[in-house]
């Protein structure tokens, strides 16, 4: 009886400092990730203004900035919340409130085939569209292709959200008269301002983050922008490429990119996570 | 008039859907017609060649499935345990303190981790003298489990929040009942595992679907060589690697960019199979568990 108690703390003991040292090593990857690009990030982004409105040196040569894949991601985001938003936003109603319906049934699946494509996948489909047709990458090919890998977020974020607004309300709508598609743009969606408000945080942190689907669409341009039809970058992009370069100087302004993204991007997913937990009604 | 405004809105989606498929079938059918099976059983990868080139993805296509299993293995024997010690050992502040950690990493871009795998990652398995243990180890520390190791710890979050889910999910008398029996934390997390294995099952699959199409880290990691993975301190090639490093350049061989997209097709096959099973069966988990409670009111 003792032996076989000693054996069961023993063995509780084992297990508690396996799981322990699991966590233990999550919580020392994650902070790993976090002080390396801010060791090697934050003296980057402390140059000030030459980081954020300079082009990136020679290789090799000075350090330089970011600004054309700055310009470029903040054009590139911009384009593809608004049409994830525009698209995402009513296709989440249509899923949410026509459930059952054949057109939301197949609209259904196709936002669950787009969210599964890799965003390689969704790079490839538009340089064959769109940048072949148009003989160029470009700013707007890459945000065509940042949109289609927001949307499926976006839209599932907005069903979530109205699916969960009680029934109460919706009745109560129903009881003054008021036709279904009105009761959820004039009562439904604004109620619902937090949610459809987290969608489209969700839908920009997702193409802000996306390095794949720009891979191919956005061109390689890190010296200049040169408009919305022309070749581009992104923050992404540029951390993508200059990562693996052998010159100093490049390997810098990666890092500086590394920590002005996952910054925005944590700070996108704190105020995502705040707009979805707070009291709705 | 608002109902055509969201319908159209829907047949968009649709639309967008279809023109993935699509577009991808009609630019993969010239190379599927030309070398049939042999495009997935071939290992001879060679656009340059003769007036055509060699297109066979056996070896990238291995490689794939290698660190996708690699990556979910890690993905998973991380999260559980980190699921059983929050919820079974760990004191409420560590709890809080990890699962912020967790919640950063889970907002971190790919390209973040593929920056961290390629300055922390792959000069540790390089000084570690990983390489040397392979007949051809790679002399960066890039290889197949550099790539694995990333892609994993970026899955952990996404991995751990499904278990944890199911986790948290389970009705509370079964935990009383567990602690009125005096059950030591390993016995309480054994039944409890138990009770919420489908949901591991489907943390499991929809993690292998990410991996799978993973593109951003690997790329960086794993190396770039075709190889077959048999030892994993060398580096390879996964198929979305392999598309990240090639594409650009599809339009200087005839069979080169047709050759890609059916390999992009495959990616997005198996991507989407895994990942549509793993919903089906997280889905059906929640719905059992609803049903189990309003059964026990």
């Amino acid at each position: 009886m003792r032996a076989r108690s000693i054996r069961r703390r023993l063995a509780d003991l084992a297990v508690h400092l396996l799981t322990a040292a699991s966590a233990l090593a999550i919580l020392g990857a994650a902070g790993h990730i976090l002080l390396s690009a801010l060791i090697e990030g934050l003296p980057v982004l402390l140059r000030g203004a030459s980081f954020f409105l300079e082009p990136p040196g020679p290789p090799g040569g000075d350090v330089g900035g970011v600004s054309p894949s700055l310009a470029g991601t903040l054009v590139t985001v911009a384009i593809a919340t608004l049409a994830s938003t525009a698209l995402g936003v009513p296709a989440g109603v249509m899923l949410s409130e026509a459930r059952g319906s054949p057109l939301a049934r197949v609209a259904e699946r196709a936002v669950e085939l787009i969210a599964e494509s890799p965003s390689i996948v969704v790079g490839l489909v538009v340089f064959t569209l769109l940048v072949v047709p148009m003989r160029t990458p470009s700013a707007l090919a890459a945000a065509v292709s940042l949109s289609v890998v927001a949307l499926p977020y976006v839209a599932a974020q907005v069903r979530e959200s109205l699916a969960a607004i009680p029934l109460v309300y919706r009745e109560a709508a129903f009881s003054l008269g008021l036709p279904k598609w009105k009761t959820v743009f004039l009562l439904l969606i604004p109620m619902n301002a937090r949610g459809v408000a987290t969608a489209v945080l969700l839908g920009s942190m997702r193409a802000l983050g996306e390095t794949a689907p720009v891979l191919f669409t956005a061109g390689a341009a890190f010296q200049a922008f040169y408009g919305i039809d022309k070749p581009s970058s992104t923050l992404s992009l540029l951390v993508f490429f200059f990562a693996g370069t052998p010159y100093e100087n490049w390997r810098k302004l990666a890092w500086g990119a590394v920590l002005l993204l996952a910054m925005l991007s944590t700070s996108l997913a704190f105020l995502t996570r705040r707009l979805s937990s707070g009291v709705r009604m | 008039m608002i109902y055509l405004c969201v319908a159209s809105a829907a047949i968009t989606v649709i639309a967008i859907a279809a023109a993935i498929v699509l577009t991808l079938s009609i630019e993969s059918s010239e190379i599927l017609a030309r070398e049939g099976l042999s495009f997935v059983l071939s290992s001879r990868w060679s656009p340059s060649e003769e007036d055509y080139g060699f297109y066979g993805i056996a070896l990238p296509l291995v490689s794939t499935l290698v660190v996708g299993a690699l990556a979910t293995a890690i993905a998973l024997a991380l999260s559980v345990a980190a699921v059983v010690y929050l919820h079974e050992y760990a004191p409420r502040q560590i709890r809080e303190v990890i699962s912020a950690a967790s919640f950063a990493m889970a907002a971190l871009p790919t390209v973040v981790f593929g920056m961290w795998g390629l300055s922390t990652v792959a000069p540790l398995v390089r000084e570690a003298g990983l390489s040397s243990l392979c007949a051809r180890g790679s002399p960066t520390g890039q290889s197949v489990f550099t790539a694995a190791l990333v892609v994993g710890l970026m899955l952990t979050p996404y991995a751990s929040s499904v278990v944890s889910a199911a986790y948290d999910a389970v009705p509370f008398t079964y935990i009383e009942a567990l602690h009125s029996l005096g059950a030591l934390g390993f016995e309480r997390a054994r039944v409890l595992l138990g009770m919420v294995k489908r949901s591991v099952a489907a943390a499991a699959l929809l993690s292998f679907g990410r991996a799978v199409g993973e593109t951003t880290i690997v790329a960086l990691t794993i190396g770039s060589a075709f190889n077959l993975p048999l030892c994993p301190f060398e580096p390879a090639h996964t198929i979305s690697s392999l598309i990240a490093s090639q594409y650009g350049n599809a339009f200087l061989y005839p069979g080169l960019a047709s050759a890609l997209s059916a390999a992009a097709l495959l990616l997005l096959a198996a991507s989407a199979a895994t990942t549509a099973l793993g919903t089906r069966i997280a889905g059906a988990v929640v719905t059992g568990v609803v049903r189990h409670e309003s059964e026990e009111h």
